[in-house]
């Protein structure tokens, strides 16, 4: 299940932080990405690029420009109780990179990132090759 | 051969160019990275992240950084006749997202990203499966 799996405690910040002070919560938290909350639940994400390209690169100032309106809005989230193969799907569908991973209330609880699940189901693979392998070296009966 | 997979044309930058003017062709261009070049070859590579962390988290002016203050000096290339594998393994090694591919005489000729090796390996293992899938049929 995803909340055994999902990034905890995930770097947050609010709507009115700068951009600034979002790119400085990426640094010190070494994450690329930090969910934007209201009230405890998620209203947007923003990511490393969206400081360089959405603010730098439209040449505004990151001291100024406030969070909510350079972040992406109304993310799309999934459950905790949902399974990996529910959260690859879901990324796939929404064409997106990371999700926020909510409780039933729809209250933030961490995030998961498509590097999370590749990184899960490529050593899974990994595993499964050097079942594999050992079948081969053994003696036919 | 990464010939065929490098992502061309590549986006490039000059040491000189501000940070931004850099953030403003990354957006222009849609890519997350530029291959900072000096006659054709690799100096260095500069990303929407490096932007991020370096110069606004450290509360630096973009418009009086350069892309020599930040970007990342001296990468690793990869030889455009390298095949898949091998790129794998510097990447690894490496322990970045992209890279700048090289043509025999050490000019940049395209790039390639972490995310276009998962994307062919994925589509590899996908055959393999369908591969192993029809077996399972015929068998049954």
């Amino acid at each position: 299940m995803l909340w055994k799996l999902c990034t905890r405690p995930v770097v947050t910040v609010s709507p009115d932080a700068t951009a600034e002070e979002a790119a400085r919560a990426m640094r010190t938290k070494n994450v690329g990405a930090v969910v934007v909350v209201r009230h405890g639940r998620p209203a947007g994400i923003l990511t490393d690029r969206d400081v360089a390209v959405g603010v730098v690169g439209r040449a505004r100032n990151p001291a100024l420009v406030k969070v909510g309106e350079v972040m992406r809005k109304n993310p799309a989230v999934i459950q905790e109780h949902a399974g990996i193969l529910d959260a690859a799907r879901l990324l796939g569908k929404k064409g997106v990179r990371r999700l926020p991973v909510v409780n039933t209330r729809g209250e933030l609880v961490g995030i998961i990132s498509l590097d999370d699940i590749l990184v899960l189901l490529t050593s899974e693979m990994g595993h499964i090759g050097s079942t594999l392998s050992q079948e081969m070296r053994r003696p036919t009966p | 051969m990464l010939k065929q997979i490098a992502v061309k044309p590549v986006v490039t930058a000059s040491a000189r160019m501000t940070i931004a003017d850099a953030a403003r062709t990354m957006k222009q261009k849609n890519v997350g990275a530029l291959i900072v070049v000096n006659a054709g070859r690799p100096l260095g590579v500069l990303t929407d992240r490096d932007i991020a962390i370096d110069v606004v988290a450290a509360g630096k002016d973009p418009d009086a950084v350069r892309v020599e203050d930040v970007m990342r000096t001296k990468p690793a290339t990869l030889r455009e006749d390298l095949g898949l594998l091998d790129a794998a393994r510097i990447f690894a090694k490496t322990g970045v997202r992209r890279l700048p591919v090289v043509d025999k005489a050490g000019r940049v000729s395209g790039i390639v990203a972490l995310d276009d090796l998962m994307m062919l390996f994925g589509n590899e293992m996908g055959l393999v499966a369908g591969a192993l899938a029809a077996g399972l049929r015929k068998a049954s």
